[in-house]
């Protein structure tokens, strides 16, 4: 094993890791669990793993949604075969110690997990006894305890968080705080499950340089297995990547080596870092991190011509305007701070508009005035020519689709087909047409084949799919979407955003919240900037997020192909040109 | 949901040690339980809303706590309080009335449930849980059993906002609550209840394992960074508890 090369490290010091003994061997692992349709099948999650990670090592592992990472997450803390509801084979060594026959509360000592869902694992009123519940567990002295938990608040950065509930705190300071209260039982393995998830490019960074930081103090003998989608924070911190398909470990190798593979990730549905695919098509020396990019590359590409400028754009005919916002003000009403200040805003019919901020900004505060869920303080939203203050939600949903972040808040019927079947019922909808509606939206989707079975328990990329197909069968001119690619593979995404962006072509407007960047460099046509609850930025995504300083102002983390630009010097670089490079 | 859980203050309830509280609203309860006399609970009650009154934090809780109730209370009122004995009848309904004495009867029985809410909201209101849980291990209350039952009381406020996701999810899909027959009301709940079901399965499944992988339930006897310890202000409390009980029933 070998350790990656400096140059791709930007925020860490380390040159060289030497890797002396195993802290995991994982050999001919099988798991697999009950079907959850209960039809006496068996689900096969991993299939013969065999994995050996070095002390210190930093190990992501990558694959589509379903390719067995959180389970082998629970097989390297004793949870499988232990706690789990699984039958498992092959053996699984931590720190010498084969976790089958280890003690679950020893192993648990060896191997800290962060779960994929901060709250849910967030069970104590204050931070403190958070991280004080593992340490009490363990016997430590009370003294000793609060040592630890100062220790552990400093390190994730969260000091003066102490009496805070862990409930109030943000999604960034969430995940952060759990992993504090892991670091503080002092494991010598750390294991995350997508700890990124959801989080704007500010929570990104604080979770990860947490992480870095970490490492760096304990003189690089924490080993660290992250499982994670986001292929940029692997690009900048991993040591070696394990590419999971199916069970199985299909690639091996430092983000070097795994990165060159382009073709191959994009066909298994992977995220591929921005500047690791535009290398690939061009021909370029590989290269991942901007900083990378912009010594190797240097002389061997040239800036294409900027896209033309608005103004030299043909004018399109005008649309008529479907949403108008005036002076929007909005306050919770058990809270003094207003989520929104004086937003005024027109969205026209037929354009796909992207929302972006840091979180708390006010994106969801604003999504859910669009469908009457919320009513401003102040200010007026027509939709449609009608206030929403006289519409009821139900009747403004013949109008506007809002797709939620998490499908598990609509999912509810015994098939898949009701569940499609359910908004347009809802909407009045009934019989031939109804049932022709469905069936386009389940071919749509290519979920024809699970129509007969229950969403609760398909995979979570599936249940995503179900729920947009639902929206998607009301057939109400506008979509809304929350969040559309959090937790999910690139592939999926892919899939989800091209039937989307095909609705769209037919003339559905669309408004997307997100915080993928690149999802609103490639389908968006205007985007706005969300702070504080303001529209600070406005525009078309080229113009707006080539701007390095506004992007950064804005609490946002440019896209590499815009930093590899200004490293380079060129005037203005665009996202927009990465498309047309790969083109090219 | 923020009626059942802890807000720092510094009254007099929030100084005393979790135990002195424990057998503060145990000794409310046995009374209320025991006494018969409408009078007598509608004393106790309007007692506990002075204590209560007397600090801030617990101050802005009593109307939230009232609005909690209030769908049980006029149940109760209703079905308890209105007979079919017209010649009797202190306020007429048609065919129905309320008598004086079921009216007694029934306003001692909703202040009996008010009272008993009232003691034990006091005390989740004034004690850290934490410190809840400490208190009841002191007692000798199993760690497995007393860690359990304060935690779930925080999850209260995580499922009421689940529930407000799911319920909005679902308004944007077209659900309505127009009708007002129960039976379709009702009807029109399941698309929320079911997701919240499976999400809330979903979550423990997490929460039991986060559990497990940081110790809880293992053979180490477990250490406690929180310190409760009875001093005079605790006793002198229990003591005054004590003495208020004889003098309720004298009254």
């Amino acid at each position: 094993m070998t350790a990656r090369s400096a140059d791709a490290r930007p925020l860490g010091a380390r040159s060289e890791v030497v890797h002396a003994a195993s802290a995991i061997r994982i050999a001919d692992l099988r798991v697999s669990y009950p079907s959850p349709l209960l039809d006496g099948t068996r689900v096969h999650a991993l299939r013969g793993v065999d994995l050996e990670v070095a002390r210190g090592e930093f190990v992501a592992l990558m694959g589509p949604v379903g390719a067995g990472k959180s389970t082998l997450c629970l097989a390297l803390n004793g949870a499988i075969p232990h706690i789990v509801d699984c039958d498992s084979s092959g053996t699984v060594s931590i720190m010498g110690q084969e976790t089958g026959t280890a003690p679950f509360a020893q192993l648990a000592l060896d191997v800290g997990l962060v779960f994929e869902n901060a709250e849910a694992q967030l069970f104590n009123a204050t931070v403190a006894d958070e991280i004080a519940f593992g340490l009490e567990g363990m016997g430590i002295p009370p003294d000793e305890i609060e040592r630890r938990i100062d220790a552990a608040l400093e390190e994730v950065s969260l000091p003066g968080f102490r009496d805070r509930s862990p409930r109030a705190l943000s999604g960034g300071e969430q995940k952060r705080l759990a992993l504090a209260s892991v670091l503080a039982m002092r494991p010598n393995i750390l294991v995350l499950d997508e700890p990124t998830a959801g989080l704007d490019a500010r929570g990104r960074y604080e979770v990860l340089s947490a992480i870095e930081r970490l490492q760096e103090a304990h003189g690089h003998e924490m080993t660290v297995v992250m499982a994670t989608q986001d292929a940029e924070a692997v690009a900048r911190f991993a040591d070696r990547i394990v590419v999971l398909r199916d069970g199985q470990i299909s690639l091996s190798g430092t983000p070097e080596e795994v990165f060159t593979q382009v073709e191959a990730l994009e066909r298994w549905g992977l995220g591929v870092p921005q500047l690791a695919r535009l290398a690939y098509h061009l021909g370029l020396p590989p290269a991942y991190t901007p900083e990378c990019a912009a010594q190797r590359w240097a002389g061997l590409i040239e800036p294409l011509p900027n896209p033309v400028t608005p103004s030299e754009l043909p004018v399109d005919p005008p649309q008529a305007t479907i949403v108008e916002i005036r002076e929007l003000r909005y306050e919770y009403p058990a809270s003094d701070q207003r989520a929104l200040h004086g937003v005024t805003l027109d969205i026209t019919q037929g354009e796909w508009l992207g929302i972006v901020g840091t979180n708390g900004s006010g994106k969801t505060t604003l999504l859910k005035h669009l469908n009457g869920l919320l009513h401003p303080t102040s200010g007026t939203v027509r939709v449609d020519g009608m206030d929403t203050r006289d519409q009821q939600v139900g009747q403004l949903a013949r109008i506007v689709s809002y797709l939620p972040q998490n499908p598990d808040h609509s999912i509810f019927c015994a098939t898949v087909r009701e569940e499609i079947a359910y908004g347009p019922r809802q909407l009045g909808l009934r019989g031939q047409a109804l049932d022709q509606r469905v069936a386009e939206s389940l071919d749509l989707l290519g979920l024809s084949s699970l129509a007969e079975h229950p969403p609760a328990v398909l995979g979570y990329g599936q249940r995503r799919q179900v729920a947009l197909a639902s929206i998607l069968a009301a057939d109400a001119p506008m979509l809304v979407l929350d969040e559309p690619s959090v937790g999910l593979d690139r592939g999926t995404v892919t899939r989800l955003m091209d039937v989307v962006s095909t609705r769209h072509r037919q003339g559905t407007t669309v408004v997307m919240v997100t915080h993928d960047l690149q999802l609103v460099a490639r389908y968006a046509q205007r985007v706005i900037v969300l702070s504080e609850g303001r529209v600070c930025a406005e525009g078309r995504p080229h113009e707006l997020l080539g701007d390095v300083s506004l992007v950064r102002e804005s609490g946002l983390e440019p896209l590499p192909v815009t930093l590899l630009g200004y490293a380079l010097g060129w005037p203005r670089p665009l996202p927009v040109q990465v498309a047309a490079w790969e083109a090219k | 949901m923020s009626e059942w859980v802890y807000a720092p203050g510094d009254g007099l309830f929030h100084r005393l040690d979790p135990r002195s509280k424990f057998f503060f609203a145990a000794a409310i309860t046995i009374y209320l339980a025991i006494e018969s006399q409408p009078l007598a609970l509608l004393i106790a009650l309007a007692s506990l809303h002075v204590i209560a009154l007397l600090s801030r934090t617990t101050r802005v809780r009593l109307l939230p706590l009232w609005q909690a109730l209030l769908p049980l209370l006029v149940l109760l009122l209703v079905f308890g309080g209105v007979r079919w004995q017209p010649d009797k009848a202190w306020l007429a309904l048609g065919p129905l009335a309320v008598t004086r004495a079921s009216l007694w009867r029934v306003l001692g029985m909703a202040a009996r449930i008010a009272g008993i809410s009232l003691a034990f909201s006091l005390v989740l209101w004034t004690t850290e849980p934490g410190d809840a849980v400490a208190g009841l291990t002191r007692l000798g209350v199993p760690f497995a059993v007393g860690f359990p039952a304060i935690m779930i009381l925080q999850y209260v406020a995580t499922f009421r906002r689940q529930f407000q996701q799911i319920l909005e999810a679902q308004q944007s899909r077209g659900l309505t609550f127009s009708r007002w027959n129960p039976y379709q009301v009702a009807r029109a709940y399941i698309p929320v209840l079911v997701p919240l079901l499976i999400t809330a399965l979903r979550s423990v499944d997490t929460l039991a394992l986060a559990l497990e992988s940081r110790g809880f339930g293992s053979s180490v006897p477990r250490t406690s960074r929180r310190v409760v310890r009875l001093r005079a202000i605790d006793w002198a409390f229990m003591a005054a508890c004590v003495a208020a009980i004889p003098a309720l029933v004298l009254v």
